[in-house]
């Protein structure tokens, strides 16, 4: 698998099944994350800007 | 950095700070925090497939190939076939055993349990048994009292030319029901006068079938039939016994918890203290190869035991009311035994009542007057009153019929295994200790522990009930746990108490599991990755979707 910057890659067969499992979880929590940190923009013209 | 993992974390981290640190306030910061997310999110819906991907891939490589059925339905025809032939040879029992008579007599007598509908076919079975022995009833067989061949003869006209007379047969049932009550009871007196008229008849037939379900199934004889049927068991319990595919499916759907099989479990580290010897290294395959053999036919007697318990109360019973019953000795000349003294007076109350209705008929014949109607209707009840008797007499012949079967085995060394065989081999006689033990007040449960009950009392494999003796104090518990602290296991008889039987046949199988699924070609972690992978993929596509 390749990295952000596609620089580097992995090699994903050299993780235990316990940290496969672990890696998986990480990036779903993340994306449950990045979901909930998304900012609902207000349609009326901010003052302050 | 090569690892994917360490490089999530750290990416992760690094990212949730860059968001942390991102200005919010405007319109245009949010605008580009926005941004940032949606670049984020991209990257890492790209990681979550691609890991899908390969967790799939690897998932499915862990699976499996089906092993074959093999040959179980033929194994499973065998074991029903001897079973067969085991219930046609049985010496315990007679024809009316065989023929299924006593079962439809249990139905019959228990009548107010079931609906008008099943009487008629308990009616047409009672028929067909007949008819399979080449007899033919026609009205004029069921004159047990006029009400009984009145009857009768509309079942029978109904039933002969096929017609969907319920209604017909309801009506002439309840003009008759308001007058005798009773007409229930008496068709079934009929039908036991009848079965014991055609004995001959009855028994020439199921030598017929004897002779021709042992050449069937290669059987010379009932002995060989049980030996046989064990080994045809055993080979039936081998095909199918639990596999990994089965601990898997069961671990899959919830049934099982795989965490409890790994190796840092509370569940398996107690379970392996209390059984496994210390001296025995777990990680020695042989070794443990040998203490679940042992375990196995732990479980065996567990299973075994528990099955007793379940009955216990019926075997109780039995115990106090045959416990000072001494085998009966040889007969003086002249003597005849109490069954043969109440069928002498069922054959002569019989007669009377022939004679009665012989005269009613007569009666019905002759030249209406007010007289005639008024000693015909005497008559009736006299018939009524007569059948009446029988029916009490009949029961009489029913408790000495079974009280004779015992006394042909009763000894002080009697075991369990033979009182589970004395019930097994009659159906009428077990159905009712069951409905009286259980208090059972419908067909259906009475049905489901009948069953219970045979399979446990037929089970070749049963070891325990053949050694224990039904009149003496017997600590079972004590027994089984005495055998296998010979092995090692440090069980006792309280482990085999009601309140912990469960837990320790738990136990026992947790480690008889883990020990089939490590020595297989797939592993505790392998199958805890396979459930680990389903349960993620199927809650992110729940949440998808």
């Amino acid at each position: 698998m390749k990295s952000k910057d596609k620089t580097v890659e992995f090699d994903l067969s050299l993780l235990s099944l316990e940290d496969l499992i672990t890696v998986y979880k990480k990036v779903l929590e993340f994306l449950e994350y990045l979901k909930s940190k998304e900012i609902v923009i207000a349609e009326k013209e901010n003052k302050n800007e | 950095m090569n690892n994917f993992l360490e490089f999530i974390l750290k990416d992760i981290d690094t990212k949730t700070s860059v968001l942390e640190n991102l200005p919010t306030k405007t319109k245009t910061n949010q605008k580009k925090y926005n941004d940032k997310i949606q670049e984020y999110t991209k990257k890492y819906t790209e990681y979550e497939a691609n890991l899908k991907k390969y967790l799939l891939a690897k998932s499915h490589s862990f699976e499996l190939k089906e092993e074959e059925q093999g040959n179980l339905d033929a194994l499973k025809n065998r074991v029903s076939s001897l079973e067969h032939v085991k219930f046609l040879l049985n010496p315990a029992n007679t024809y009316y055993e065989k023929m299924g008579f006593d079962e439809l007599m249990y139905q019959i007598s228990n009548y107010e349990t079931f609906n008008f509908n099943s009487l008629n076919e308990i009616i047409n079975a009672f028929l067909d048994k007949f008819m399979e022995a080449g007899i033919s009833l026609t009205g004029e067989d069921f004159s047990y009292t006029c009400y009984v061949e009145e009857y009768m003869t509309a079942f029978l006209e109904v039933r002969n030319q096929k017609l969907e007379g319920h209604e017909r047969l309801a009506s002439v049932f309840e003009k008759i029901y308001w007058v005798n009550p009773d007409i229930i009871a008496h068709i079934e007196l009929n039908f036991r006068k009848l079965i014991r008229e055609n004995a001959k008849r009855f028994n020439a037939y199921i030598e017929a079938l004897q002779e021709k379900a042992k050449q069937e199934a290669g059987v010379q004889n009932y002995l060989d039939c049980l030996n046989k049927l064990k080994d045809a068991t055993i080979d039936e319990q081998n095909a199918l016994q639990e596999n990994v595919d089965d601990i898997i499916d069961a671990c899959e759907s919830g049934e099982m918890d795989i965490n409890s099989f790994m190796q840092d479990s509370k569940a398996r580290t107690s379970a392996y203290e209390f059984l496994v010897p210390e001296t025995v290294d777990k990680n020695d395959v042989g070794a443990m190869q040998k203490v679940c053999t042992v375990l196995q036919r732990l479980y065996e007697n567990v299973i075994e035991y528990k099955e007793y318990m379940r009955f216990e109360s019926l075997l109780q019973k039995f115990k106090t009311t045959y416990k000072d019953t001494k085998k009966p000795t040889e007969l003086k000349k002249g003597e005849i035994s109490s069954l043969h003294a109440v069928l002498n007076k069922i054959t002569e109350n019989e007669q009377a009542l022939e004679k009665l209705n012989r005269k009613i008929k007569g009666n019905r014949n002759s030249i209406f007057d007010f007289k005639h109607e008024r000693d015909l209707k005497e008559l009736k009840s006299q018939s009524v009153i007569k059948a009446q008797e029988l029916s009490e007499l009949y029961k009489q012949y029913d408790e000495e019929y079974f009280k004779d079967k015992v006394m042909d085995i009763i000894s002080p060394t009697m075991t369990v295994a033979d009182v589970l065989h004395l019930y097994y081999s009659f159906d009428y006689f077990k159905k009712n200790a069951l409905q009286k033990i259980f208090n059972l007040n419908n067909y259906e449960d009475v049905k489901s522990y009948s069953k219970e009950f045979a399979e446990f009392a037929n089970n070749p494999m049963n070891v325990i009930m053949e050694g224990v003796p039904i009149f003496s104090e017997t600590n079972i518990p004590k027994i089984i746990a005495n055998k296998y602290r010979l092995n090692g296991i440090k069980i006792d008889e309280m482990d085999l108490s009601i309140d912990n039987i469960e837990n320790l046949s738990s136990r026992i199988l947790l480690i008889l599991r883990i020990h089939k699924v490590e020595t297989s070609k797939t592993s505790v972690e392998k199958i805890w990755f396979r459930i680990e992978v389903k349960k993620l993929i199927t809650d992110r596509e729940g949440k998808e979707s």
